[in-house]
């Protein structure tokens, strides 16, 4: 019998501080979802659903009581490969609004993307860990990396963009937390920032300046210093090149991929919706089920991506201000318990569950005041969608959990 | 638990600078979309759920007095585009050019444009958009408009007017009434949701659609049909530029028809393509000659300067006046005032016109109306021409004692001759007798009296005189065998390039009929006609002649009695017991004269003499064979109408 079922609960005393927020925010979702299931026949069916995932989670943490604290460390790789295969599995099922994302078993839909935020994450820290020591050699500090490239390519595929810029973020964030050195994490970045800068000449040529300047202080090998320049300088010079030889349909294919509100009758009228819903519902909103631009319906996708212009028209500024400090008291609690805990694989676990609440909330709330370009990621606890929601609760359960395992 | 996680503080501390900068950029835009631009924002959620429904008012119609519809209200169709939105621009283009006609450049070029709302065609018939209106493609519009119609066409299309793509009146009655016909928009505040459906809300009250008030005219369409078709036809026959003329019941002023050739037609096409959409008999002014000389006849007569029956030398026929050879066309060495006018003697009036002094002439000139609008209510009246005496020259005088030197539009002239056959009141011109409110609600607007300008004797003698003229003088050429007409013609020579032309000719003539109790009063003007038949006895006198002889053969034409048949005991019946003229039913009630109470029950009596204000007592029962006060004199105070009634039988 494996050691992690020998039906030994496990004593864990929850967390409090991190309890209290998420239960605050769970309310809120609740309360916006019952907003948008008003009249709406077809919404009304989503709060009752939602309620049911919101059970199925609690139980699913309830009953990892169970298992060992060092069943994440010990079978993370094993883990990782079963959510590869997950994703591997979506491609064969039958494309829902456009994106073969779900893992349909009868009524159920499961989003092996959603659970695999979990997984990734496992895997890094568990990479992260056993190899702390040679991290300074650059190689294995690019390894992380390889770990992420391959679930995110097959996310793009299905397509998710926001999902899968969701998995560099993090691990980006994860290799900072586990002292992968600056200069590393630097060349890893440079070539976005010359790509994008590529495209307007001043900017490119403070870009490369500063390029210049810190490749100049850099302790590396002067081959290497002139390899990473060029590098750099090539794609800056040859991005525009090539985008220009695009056709206009391509390139307008591109952008709409990069940011929906490029096109005004899609997401960008859903954007523009949204900023008049929040902004129509000033400083004490309009009161619960009296938001006009939700119910009736100018806003059209209100329960998953958009909750928060539901709330903000309806409950107004200090409502969201609320969830705001809400959101900002669970992540810098994380944060917290991250920085303090001697267990290096729950640091950074804890870290890498923070970072996905953080870009879901920045790029969310974004989004839905204008900030942000339109990638259609869920708001944590609020937004209606059963398998983020086990996500999101699984991900605070797991902190209590791998927090709780003593150090190796 | 004290130990931190070997990670370097500095490390820790960014991190959480970074979760902090990301939370707090957030709450910032937040704060600007929801605190400080809260109004913007709070502006659009409400023009988006609101909607403000603009029922349009369905305009009113125009009747004539008869109550038959001059106007027809048809939904017709117009079509816009949102060119960002419709994809199959090409095929749109095509469908359009295939129904509508025209080109299908005409309607891309409008597709290409860079807006998001175009009209494509304005104002389609059903007939021409029946292939467009089942078409269901994004961005194309079909929005049904209601667009006014006049089911006469060119008959008193001047006086109608028309309205534009709007349903706004912009000519015509159709301007000058446009506040009473076009009723009021309701303007409906509804909750809609995103898909465009209006929610129904319980404090929205029902309000009916709202319909214009109905004008009712004085004119009889058949009246003006055929007066149209007379012009039209003399038109034809003289070569002449317009025509124009006016119909008036003297009595009350009413406008019986007010016609033109060229005339305009609302329905065809654009107005601006059209000769004329004034009302000439309104709007133009022209030295009206012969015509004019009553106006002098009736101040020599008012003054007692003259009896109809003195004579004065007319030089036989060639006669200095200052400088200015003046000519008879029938050339005589005495005339009395009677023949002057009989046979239109120049010089004789303008020797009857130095008598009376330039004051005086005025005077009456003024009296009569000339120099001022009538009043009649249509946009675009012309005042005519009047000079003040200070400004005149020295043959100022006889040159408007021969109607030079003045101007007048065809109106005026109907007014002044109307005066000269209802005794000597100047009415004002009554184009609209009411006006009735969707509601049932109505306005009546009663004939109205401007002033007493003769006495009765006058205006006698002075019908007298014109009968003369058409029964012997130069206005022969408008006698109707079996009926007795009076009437003047006039032949003025139009002022060409700084002097009067010779071969340019205004050829006017005015008539009553009949000729001792008018119930008609025509004047007809004819704008250059060929020379040779320029003189008013051969241009204008026929079309008055024709036109009243075919109206005479109408037959619900009760009023005119025949001639031979008529005397003082055989009045006609008063008009306002036809029953088939609703504009007649109505009492003709003239405040300080006395009414004729004939043909009267003794309720509607009681109602007519309250409404004139006269005293009665009544004998009898039945209805009223016989007054003590005779109808259309002036009332005295305290002298009470004595009325005679007897049974059914005997009124008839």
């Amino acid at each position: 019998m494996p050691r992690f079922l020998n039906f030994k609960a496990y004593p864990v005393s929850f967390d409090g501080l991190t309890v209290v927020p998420v239960a605050g925010l769970i309310l809120f979702g609740a309360l916006g979802l019952f907003s948008t299931a008003q009249g709406g026949s077809l919404q009304s069916a989503s709060l009752f659903r939602q309620g049911i995932w919101l059970l199925v989670s609690l139980v699913a943490v309830g009953a990892l009581r169970w298992v060992h604290p060092r069943f994440y460390y010990q079978h993370a790789y094993r883990l990782y490969a079963v959510f590869l295969l997950l994703l591997v599995v979506t491609f064969f099922m039958p494309a829902v609004s456009g994106g073969q994302r779900w893992i349909m078993l009868g009524a159920l839909r499961l989003q092996p993307a959603e659970l695999g935020k979990i997984v990734l994450v496992l895997a890094l820290a568990k990479y992260l860990t056993d190899y702390r020591k040679q991290l300074a050699e650059f190689p294995y500090a690019m390894a992380p990396l390889g770990i992420a490239i391959l679930p995110t390519l097959l996310i793009i595929g299905q397509p998710d963009l926001g999902t899968a810029l969701i998995y560099l973020v993090v691990t980006f964030a994860m290799m900072y937390w586990a002292n992968i050195s600056s200069f590393y994490l630097f060349v890893l970045i440079a070539p976005v920032v010359s790509i994008v800068s590529g495209f307007e000449f001043y900017a490119f040529s403070a870009w490369m300046l500063c390029l210049i300047v810190v490749l100049t202080l850099a302790r590396v090998k002067l081959r290497w210093k002139t390899v990473l320049f060029a590098v750099n300088a090539l794609f800056g010079t040859l991005a525009p090149t090539l985008w220009n030889s695009l056709q206009p349909y391509q390139q307008r294919r591109i952008l709409t991929l990069l940011d929906a509100t490029s096109d005004p009758h899609g997401a960008g009228y859903q954007v523009l919706q949204s900023r008049t819903a929040i902004g129509s519902g000033g400083l004490f909103g309009k009161g619960l089920g009296e938001g006009t631009q939700t119910q009736l319906r100018f806003l059209p996708v209100t329960d998953t991506d958009f909750i928060i212009a539901v709330i903000g028209e309806e409950l107004g500024f200090i409502a969201i201000l609320v969830i705001l400090i809400l959101f900002a008291w669970l992540l810098l609690r994380l944060l917290d318990r991250a920085s303090t805990t001697q267990y290096r694989f729950a640091s950074l676990c804890v870290v890498g569950f923070a970072s996905v609440f953080l870009v879901h909330v920045f790029i969310n709330m974004g989004m839905a005041t204008g900030l942000m370009p339109v990638t259609g990621l869920p708001l944590p606890f609020l937004s209606y969608g059963g398998s983020f929601l086990l996500t999101c609760i699984l991900m605070i359960g797991l902190t209590n959990y791998l927090l709780a395992g003593e150090p190796l | 638990m004290t130990r931190r996680y070997h990670m370097h503080r500095p490390r820790i501390l960014l991190v959480n600078l970074i979760f902090g900068a990301m939370l707090v950029s957030i709450i910032g835009k937040l704060f600007i979309i929801q605190v400080t631009d809260h109004h913007i924002y709070r502006q659009q959620a409400l023009r988006q759920g609101t909607e403000v429904e603009i029922e349009p008012a369905r305009r009113g119609q125009i009747v004539d007095r008869n109550g038959r519809p001059m106007t027809i209200n048809v939904v017709n169709y117009s079509f816009a585009a949102d060119p960002q939105v419709l994809e199959e621009s090409q095929r749109m283009a095509r469908l359009l050019s295939a129904a509508l006609g025209g080109g299908p450049g005409k309607y891309l070029e409008k597709l290409r444009s860079d807006r998001s709302f175009v009209w494509l065609e304005r104002n389609v018939s059903r007939a021409a958009a029946a292939s467009l209106l089942g078409l269901n493609m994004r961005g194309f519009m079909v929005r049904p408009q209601v667009h006014r119609n006049y089911p006469y066409g060119p008959i008193a299309g001047p006086v109608l007017g028309m309205t534009d793509v709007d349903n706004n009146g912009i000519s015509g009655l159709e301007l000058a009434y446009d506040g009473y016909l076009r009723g009021e928009t309701n303007r409906l505040l509804l909750r809609r949701d995103a898909k465009g459906r209006v929610l129904p809300r319980p404090d929205d009250l029902f309000r009916p659609p709202n319909t214009g008030a109905e004008i009712q005219l004085s004119i009889d369409i058949e009246y003006q049909a055929i007066f149209q078709e007379e012009m039209a036809r003399a038109a034809e026959r003289l070569g002449a530029k317009s025509i124009n003329g006016v119909l008036v019941d003297p009595r009350s002023g009413e406008i019986l028809a007010l016609a033109q050739v060229p005339s305009f037609d609302a329905n065809g096409a654009p107005a601006a393509a059209q000769a004329s959409h004034r009302p000439l008999a309104i709007t133009d002014m022209y030295e009206p000659g012969s015509i004019l000389k009553v106006v002098t006849a009736i101040a020599a007569l008012e003054e007692g300067l003259f009896a109809p029956g003195d004579t004065l030398s007319v030089e036989g026929g060639k006669w200095n006046y200052y400088n200015l050879v003046i000519e008879d066309t029938y050339p005589h060495d005495r005339l009395t005032l009677a023949e002057v006018l009989a046979y239109s003697s120049n010089i004789g009036i303008i020797k009857v016109a130095e008598t009376l002094g330039k004051q005086t002439l005025y005077h009456y000139s003024c009296q009569l109306g000339l120099g001022a609008r009538t009043g009649i209510g249509l946009p675009g009246e012309s005042p005519g021409i009047l000079r003040p005496p200070q400004q005149w020259s020295a043959i100022s005088t006889g040159e408007i004692a021969m109607g030079q030197e003045i101007g007048v539009t065809s109106l005026q002239m109907a007014m002044i001759y109307s005066a000269i056959a209802n005794g000597g009141l100047l009415m004002k011109p009554r184009l609209v007798t009411r006006i009735r409110a969707a509601d049932g609600s109505e306005e009546l607007r009663p004939p109205q009296i401007i002033r007493r300008v003769a006495s009765p004797r006058t205006m006698a003698r002075l019908r007298k005189m014109l009968k003369a003229a058409v029964d012997m003088g130069t206005a022969s050429t408008a006698q109707l065998p079996g009926y007795a007409m009076a009437g003047k013609t006039g032949t003025a020579q139009k002022f060409v390039d700084g002097k009067y032309s010779d071969t340019e000719f205004v050829s006017t003539f005015a008539a009553l009929f009949p000729a001792d109790r008018p119930r008609l009063v025509a004047v007809v003007a004819v704008d250059q006609p060929a020379y040779g038949s320029h003189f008013g006895s051969q241009a204008a006198a026929p079309i008055v002649r024709n036109t009243i002889r075919r109206i005479l053969n109408l037959e619900d034409n009760h009023y005119i009695p025949p001639a031979g048949k008529q005397s003082p005991a055989s009045d006609p019946r008063p008009r306002l017991a036809l029953p088939d003229s609703p504009a007649a039913a109505e009492p003709r009630a003239i405040a300080g004269l006395v009414p004729d109470f004939k043909g009267y029950s003794l309720r509607a009596a009681l109602k007519l003499a309250r409404r004139t204000g006269v005293d009665l007592r009544v004998t009898g029962s039945g209805r009223v064979v016989k007054q003590s006060l005779k109808a259309g004199t002036p009332l005295q105070d305290g002298t009470d109408c004595l009325l005679t009634l007897a049974g059914e039988e005997l009124a008839r």
